[in-house]
């Protein structure tokens, strides 16, 4: 799958032949909810990601790109202030630190790469 | 650059007498959304509206639809209003608007043997497993047709878009 559509939630479903109110009670929550969260007209919550995780076996960054993008930016908008400050010190834990955050963005820009 | 990001969504539609059928790709055998509009009044009125919240919805880059106008294929007065006014409401959006004979999609799926509309109905579930479930039953001597016969349909011409999309890009690669 690509990140052409915001969620992949209907397709997931469709895919599998189920209809909205099986999916709804696998996901314990109503037919209308899972309609709003198809079109979007709700934002995804946590409960539907891993529970879309546990059925589908599809985790947010497949199933919810247009969310996982938007989380992905600002947290590396984040790690690029932290990086900043840990920069000035010298210290082993700093270095480890500064080691997981460059590997953090190596990791983001290869997964978007094969997008 | 990949397929389906050179494409963009690919949506495409195949009106009936009650609505009309649907298929939007993201790539070569990649369908993302599919469906039948049901309209039981105002046909017309109801299928441009269904037709404009799936654009609206999607932002497909390319909307393909069966020739609906010229012999053989002519499709009733209505259909064929329709089918210009949803064509009208794609290139308003600066959507690509292909229009393909039933020729064309029969040619596309010759190589699987498939020579009437169910054959390639029968192709496109083999292609693609999603669909499998939804075959439409073969059309009697004296049955209506299967409704999700129109589904097919419009799976049928996206896969010609894309079929013929390949060819073209094939034949323009220079040769070494």
């Amino acid at each position: 799958m690509s990140p052409l559509l915001p969620n992949y939630l209907r397709t997931l479903r469709m895919h599998w032949g189920l209809t909205q109110p099986e999916l709804a009670a696998l996901l314990g929550i109503t037919d209308s909810a899972l309609s709003k969260f198809e079109t979007q007209a709700l934002a995804p919550t946590k409960n539907l990601i891993l529970g879309v995780e546990v059925i589908f076996g599809r985790d947010a960054r497949k199933a919810f790109p247009a969310l996982y993008a938007q989380t992905e930016r600002l947290i590396m908008r984040r790690a690029a202030t932290l990086a900043a400050r840990l920069e000035e010190n010298t210290d082993d834990v700093s270095k480890k630190k500064l080691k997981l955050l460059s590997e953090m963005i190596e990791r983001s820009e290869v997964d978007n790469h094969h997008l | 650059m990949n397929t389906r990001h050179k494409h963009g969504l690919v949506l495409a539609i195949h009106p009936t007498s009650r609505g009309f059928g649907w298929a939007l790709f993201e790539g070569p055998l990649m369908p993302v959304d599919w469906g039948l509009a049901t309209v039981k009044a105002k046909r017309s009125v109801r299928s441009l509206a269904r037709f404009e919240r799936l654009l609206n919805r999607y932002s497909p880059k390319v909307v393909v639809f069966e020739e609906f106008s010229e012999h053989p294929a002519r499709r009733v007065l209505r259909i064929q209003k329709l089918c210009h006014r949803m064509i009208e409401a794609a290139s308003e959006r600066g959507i690509y608007t292909p229009i393909y004979s039933r020729e064309t999609v029969r040619e596309c799926f010759e190589h699987s043997g498939a020579t009437t509309r169910h054959d390639i109905a029968l192709s496109v579930a083999e292609q693609i497993e999603v669909f499998r479930h939804r075959l439409p039953r073969k059309r009697g001597d004296f049955g209506g047709e299967d409704v999700r016969q129109s589904l097919f349909d419009a799976v049928a011409l996206a896969l010609t878009y894309f079929a013929l999309n390949k060819r073209a890009a094939t034949q323009s690669e220079p040769s070494r």
